[in-house]
């Protein structure tokens, strides 16, 4: 079996809010192996962005706590690191894309400036050594002339080299693990499946390890080997992509492969899921789905579902298994 | 860079022209004449005194004459003779720039070594000890009138404890040191009065930095807090604050009339205040001329300096 870099067990966040607790990540367990490239899929407010500033430690305290759960990083709880020690390995270990690069991006520093800092202080290279491996990093990402573009600001960059640039930073000290949090989201359509056969094409040039987050199941289905589907907090469904496309064993992600809009002209009208995402302030009680869900029974309304095996590998958390009745 | 600064300089000759044609104008509209005022001190025929003094003073000729005449001498920098000291107004000018810039710009860095740091610590420790005591005294320092607390600062360090002189002024070209024991009062009640709303506007600008993405980016590149704030953060939030700044030191160039009053600190301020008070007409002319001007070359000052500090501004 492979070696697992990334595992995930019980993580659990919550935020105290003046009006109360919100619980934004719920139990959440999964794990990653060398090489693997992981989806995290969800609608806005799913949790999933915050399971992945949770993994960096870039959940702020207060109002936001980690009351249990760990956090496995080649096999140490990140979650027990000192400040230094958690410092060493972001950048160096763990790299992450944020979503929108025009503002994950400094903008009153050349894009040489902060590449190179994070060169000089995590690898201890000169100026003129990091300014040498700045070039050699936009050029990696696809960015024509690097050295005309070294000196230039974020503002001055499209939207797609923005993001490009943002890989680079993200790859510029050697992480073995990348963290993309809907790195195509902000982007044109166009430019969406460049940026993200750039992405996947460097993960495994570079033999790296992907987490990656988006509610587009469409980028999962094309980029990803594992995915694992989060509603209101909760994984709901997880498996190998292949298995949970063609066989979803979760009410919710059935609903979100048919409201994929179809090409083929079968349909007229979009599928969507009826209802819409619950309030996390205010979660309803068993299955946080069971408003949505077709096929919801009494037990959904008493009893958090847990995830369970169906399948070699392929897990989902629905009540409607527990009778044998998919 | 080059082209934009010389259309804004360019732009600055109209705003300049007005300025001065509402300055002679003004002192035109005053009811008499200087000769009036001069009258009165010479002895002998009174209208054979007149007659020689309205030519003296070329008041025989039409207004525009007048006024162009003046213009022109004023950008040779002359601006004739004071009617009390009887001196040239360009020399008794120019020997208080020098005091109002000296006080005003360390007013100025004090008020930054105050606001900086603090409202930093306020935004990075919110709803601390520390924030609520930067916040209360900030709103005070806005509440309070600069002359207030200036007397006051004079009565507890001058009166009560003595360690410092209560006013007066000494050149710091001639005895640096020396100039400094009067310039503390002075420039620490400019300073805390500025800092009080420069404090709370780098709070303000710095929270909602930190707010932004950038921020985390830089932690997840492994960089210190420290870094993060004081490297990342703090360049973006300084923008609105060394605007205000600048902004606040054309003020204060323009002249603490109140403040170098109390310290009687002969600075241009006071000059045109004490010029006012003796109808000294073309003094009071040449003195809110030159502030007029330094005002506005601050403000130029300001512009061009935020594209040192801001990237985003594009000179078109």
């Amino acid at each position: 079996m492979a070696e697992t870099v990334l595992a995930l067990d019980e993580l659990t966040v919550r935020f105290r809010l003046r009006r109360g607790d919100l619980t934004a990540v719920d139990g959440v367990s999964f794990s990653i192996e060398r090489g693997q490239t992981f989806g995290l899929v969800g609608e806005s407010g799913s949790g999933k962005s915050v399971t992945a500033k949770a993994i960096m430690r870039l959940i702020p305290d207060p109002p936001g706590e980690i009351p249990h759960g760990r956090v496995l990083f080649e096999g140490s709880n990140i979650l027990d690191k000192s400040d230094t020690e958690m410092r060493a390995l972001r950048g160096r270990r763990i790299g992450m894309v944020f979503q929108e690069p025009m503002s994950a991006l400094n903008p009153v520093f050349t894009v040489c400036d902060q590449i190179s800092d994070a060169l000089r202080t995590n690898l201890g290279l000169s100026k003129a050594e990091a300014r040498e491996r700045v070039i050699e990093l936009l050029s990696l990402v696809g960015i024509p002339s690097p050295q005309k573009r070294l000196d230039s600001y974020v503002h001055e960059f499209s939207g797609g080299m923005r993001q490009r640039v943002m890989l680079a930073m993200a790859l510029s000290c050697n992480p073995s693990f990348l963290i993309a949090d809907e790195p195509t989201t902000a982007l044109d359509v166009t430019i969406q499946a460049t940026i993200l056969e750039l992405i996947t094409g460097m993960i495994e040039r570079l033999g790296m390890s992907l987490l990656f987050i988006t509610h587009n199941l469409g980028v999962v289905a094309h980029a990803c080997d594992r995915v694992g589907v989060m509603y209101a907090s909760h994984i709901v469904e997880l498996g190998d992509t292949r298995e949970i496309f063609a066989n979803p064993q979760h009410p919710y992600t059935v609903g979100l492969l048919n409201s994929i809009p179809r090409l083929d002209g079968q349909a007229k009208y979009l599928t969507p899921i009826a209802g819409s995402v619950c309030n996390m302030m205010d979660p309803p009680s068993g299955c946080k789905f069971h408003p949505r869900c077709s096929h919801a029974m009494d037990i959904c309304r008493r009893e958090i579902p847990r995830l369970k095996e169906i399948a070699p590998g392929h897990l989902a958390a629905c009540h409607l298994h527990d009778r044998g009745t998919a | 860079m080059l082209a934009y600064t010389l259309r804004r300089i360019a732009q600055l000759i109209p705003v300049l022209l007005v300025l001065s044609v509402a300055v002679f104008s003004f002192v035109e509209a005053l009811p008499g004449s200087i000769v009036d005022t001069l009258v009165g001190t010479e002895g002998g025929d009174i209208e054979e005194a007149r007659a020689i003094l309205t030519k003296e003073y070329g008041l025989d000729r039409p207004v525009h004459e007048r006024y162009v005449l003046w213009l022109g001498r004023a950008l040779q920098f002359d601006f004739g003779k004071s009617l009390v000291t009887r001196r040239p107004i360009s020399t008794e000018l120019l020997s208080r720039i020098p005091a109002t810039v000296y006080l005003a710009a360390v007013g100025i860095v004090i008020s930054l070594l105050i606001a900086v740091p603090l409202g930093t610590f306020a935004a990075v420790r919110r709803n601390s000890a520390v924030d609520y005591t930067a916040q209360v005294t900030s709103l005070a320092g806005i509440s309070i009138p600069e002359f207030w607390f200036a007397i006051l600062c004079v009565l507890l360090f001058s009166l009560y404890l003595g360690w410092l002189p209560s006013s007066g002024y000494v050149s710091p070209f001639e005895d640096f040191w020396g100039s400094l024991q009067f310039l503390i009062l002075p420039a620490a009640a400019i300073g805390f009065r500025q800092a009080a709303f420069t404090t709370r506007l780098t709070r303000s600008s710095m929270l909602d930095e930190l707010s932004k993405e950038y921020v985390d980016t830089a932690r997840a590149l492994g960089h210190s807090e420290r870094k993060v704030i004081f490297k990342y953060t703090l360049r973006n939030a300084m923008i609105p604050t060394i605007t205000i700044s600048g902004l606040q030191l054309a003020n204060l160039l323009g002249g603490t009339v109140v403040l170098e009053s109390i310290f009687a600190w002969p600075g241009i301020g006071r000059a045109i205040f004490e010029a006012i008070l003796q109808r000294d007409y073309p003094l009071i002319q040449a003195g809110v001329l030159v502030l007029g001007c330094i005002v506005v070359v601050m403000n130029l000052l300001v512009d061009l300096t935020y594209r040192l500090l801001n990237p985003r501004v594009t000179f078109a």
